[in-house]
């Protein structure tokens, strides 16, 4: 394929051009360019040019259904089809034209508010679109540092709750030191008629949300959103930065990051490292927070709020992981291992949250029912695939323990396990702890368990269970 | 087959274009004015509303008698591109006879309120039946209906009118469309000299907060904001309308 150049029907109509061209280029102003937006986790790349430029941002609102947890979907209102909106990375002292257009398919009008901008509403006001329409406002990115954005439109709360929230990066001229890793993660809850883990589409509930107790709390828009496939990565020795958002609505963070220490932390997202060796930071509703590190040994670190029952029962868990050679200096890693159990070998209660209120008939309905059950309560320890921890988490992927006698699988839910057993040949001795399960769950959850991973594909009923 | 026959009765009275009498009453403003003081109310006179959202069917017979405003002959100064945007064609769709007639502007909707001797409601008025709730029940039923449209799957083709009724008996003014009403302008247009006062009145963060009379109606924040960023000329794909009378 080859580009047909235009032709030029005389020498003067060139010449027209060649000026015409030459006019725009050095004549009319800074350069102009248009802002490559990137979507969570990925942050937009830095910028090179030492001079200001006008740069122009296109952002869509668009209302979209999605997962906001496994078997749990949610209408979520958007920026640019994705919860947190794409990330926006200008320079100090740019000239910022800001495009919003509301999908002709959306039911809400919507706006935006831009932490960055100085002036009335943070361009709210100046970008109410009704759906079908686009509006356009500039603004001088004066400000150095991180800022959130989000729909300002009237229920606030509303659309903020719905997803509509984001990061812009104004980097200073003074740049902030190079890293060799930079990540894009947003925080923020969502408020459901259901209660966490409820399937099915779940609408927004005001009431929880005026109350402030919210049902999920995420980052990057949904549970799992940063796990596993979809885990930030780096290194052993590579910097990595955060540049870490709270789209709230009501929430404050306290963010951390599990086995690491932040080298600086930019508090509140502004432009100087006024700390060094920080363990969790605080990121207000409304609010960032950069903060960079180097990732010295292997291993799979946790992003978590540390308001911490929100990260265990509510989603707010991330995964960065960290590829490489091992460093005993730094960290051994397990020494040794042996039993220790003062209190005898009694099996404790843990209460599970999660008690979804379904009516499985079909096979297909309580193998899914069981595959939310697995995820939500037992992959935790017994991880995604059944694999176990070796030692310390026994497998149920081609259990001989598991496919040798459905009664006693059914016994260990029911009232919990401990104490030396065979799996698969290894020895474990450890304490299962007894999970408050109902029948149902029990039985859709061990259906699922030996109709996967290589076990003996047979179903358990209820009636099974006394 | 006699519940067919009942069927087919109920949707042929549906669409006869009916107007309810809408009883005098009081109104409180959900804003607050800068002349006004919260709480206080306004009086509303009796008047006739459209029991329904005017339909396709029903505007596609206004074109026919009035083909200047057919679908691709509208000034842009009358109508945005949009206009009639989901009619395939020159006509709409078959199964969406009895739906709602969308993507229609100011200018045409109060032109074809006049070609049936009828005029746009005012939002005073639009706002007092808007805020009866069904039969029997109290006003949280009210915005029920509001949130859960709201947060529902967007329909790909709207359903037909008569899905929700208030107690005047007027169907579909929430939970379906937006609608057109004739002052719609007066919510809050910003930098207008109106606007010179301490109060910021347009409806974003502080402006919502600043100027409600009743918090605990947040589902109608939305219908006002809508109406702030609306143009006369603007179509959109849930906006329809309806007529009043004296």
């Amino acid at each position: 394929m080859y580009m047909k150049l235009p032709e030029f029907k005389t020498l003067k109509n060139f010449l027209f051009l060649v000026a015409t061209l030459g006019f725009f280029t050095f004549c009319s102003g800074p350069k102009t360019e248009e802002a490559q937006l990137t979507y969570a986790p990925e942050v937009p790349p830095h910028i090179d040019r030492s001079s200001e430029a006008k740069v122009i941002v296109n952002m869509e609102t668009v209302e979209v259904v999605g997962r906001l947890a496994d078997g749990v979907e949610y209408t979520f209102w958007t920026f640019g089809g994705s919860v947190p909106g794409p990330m926006i990375r200008v320079r100090e002292g740019d000239e910022v034209e800001f495009h919003l257009k509301n999908h002709p398919t959306s039911k809400m009008p919507h706006n935006i508010d831009l932490h960055a901008v100085t002036g009335q509403g943070g361009g709210a006001a100046a970008s109410l679109t009704i759906p079908g329409h686009a509006s356009k406002f500039s603004f001088k990115a004066i400000n150095p540092g991180l800022y959130i954005y989000h729909c300002a439109t009237s229920p606030v709360g509303m659309h903020i709750a719905n997803g509509m929230y984001g990061l812009i990066f104004v980097q200073p001229k003074e740049d902030l030191p190079k890293v060799d890793k930079e990540y894009y993660v947003v925080q923020s809850e969502f408020y459901t008629k259901g209660k966490n883990g409820e399937p099915g589409l779940q609408p927004f509930s005001m009431e929880k949300a005026i109350t402030e107790i919210p049902d999920y709390v995420v980052f990057n828009g949904s549970v799992g959103s940063l796990v596993e496939d979809r885990a930030i990565t780096a290194k052993v020795g590579e910097t990595v930065r955060l540049f870490v958002g709270n789209g709230g609505p009501n929430l404050v963070s306290s963010f951390h990051v599990i086995g690491e220490i932040f080298d600086h932390v930019y508090t509140e997202g502004g432009i100087l490292p006024n700390q060094k060796n920080v363990q969790t930071t605080l990121i207000p509703a409304g609010g960032s927070a950069i903060v960079d590190f180097k990732v010295e040994v292997p291993g799979t670190l946790i992003l978590v709020d540390h308001s911490i029952f929100r990260t265990f029962n509510k989603g707010s868990l991330g995964m960065l992981k960290v590829e490489g050679e091992p460093n005993s200096t730094v960290y051994s890693g397990k020494q040794d291992d042996t039993v220790y159990l003062p209190e005898g070998p009694a099996i404790q209660r843990m209460v599970t949250e999660v008690k979804p209120k379904t009516s499985a008939k079909t096979p297909k309905e309580i193998l899914a029912n069981g595959e939310r059950v697995y995820k939500s309560v037992c992959a935790a320890c017994h991880m995604k695939e059944g694999q176990g921890v070796p030692g310390v988490f026994p497998p149920l992927a081609k259990s001989d323990y598991l496919n040798a006698d459905k009664f006693r699988a059914i016994q260990v839910l029911q009232k919990g396990l401990s104490g030396p057993i065979t799996v698969n040949g290894q020895k474990y001795n450890n304490v299962m702890p007894h999970l408050e399960l109902t029948k149902e769950e029990i039985a859709s959850v061990l259906s699922y368990v030996y109709n996967n991973w290589g076990n003996k594909g047979i179903m358990v009923s209820e009636s099974e269970i006394k | 087959m006699s519940r067919l026959i009942f069927l087919f009765c109920f949707l042929s009275v549906s669409v006869s274009g009916e107007m309810v009498k809408i009883p005098e009453g009081k109104w409180r403003p959900f804003l607050k004015e800068s002349e006004s003081k919260l709480g206080v109310t306004i009086p509303v006179k009796s008047f006739y509303l459209d029991e329904y959202p005017v339909t396709n069917k029903e505007y596609s017979e206004f074109i026919k008698t009035n083909p200047q405003w057919k679908k691709g002959k509208v000034s842009s100064l009358f109508a945005d591109g949009g206009y009639l945007g989901d009619w395939k064609g020159k006509t709409y769709e078959e199964n969406q006879t009895d739906s709602p007639v969308t993507y229609v502007s100011w200018f045409t909707a109060n032109a074809y309120c006049q070609w049936k001797g009828k005029r746009l409601p005012k939002e005073s008025e639009w706002e007092y039946v808007a805020s009866i709730p069904p039969a029997s029940k109290n006003k949280k039923a009210v915005e029920t209906v509001i949130l859960n449209w709201y947060g529902e799957v967007r329909p790909e083709f709207l359903p037909n009118v008569g899905k929700y009724k208030n107690a005047f008996g007027v169907y579909d003014q929430h939970g379906m469309i937006w609608e057109w009403v004739f002052d719609f302008n007066n919510t809050s247009v910003t930098g207008d000299s109106r606007q010179d006062t301490d109060i910021e009145s347009s409806l974003f963060c502080g402006g919502g907060s600043l100027k409600a009379n009743d918090f605990s109606n947040y589902a109608s924040y939305m219908r006002y904001g809508y109406r702030a960023g609306l143009k006369g000329w603007y179509t959109a794909k849930y906006l329809g309308f309806r007529c009043a009378k004296d």
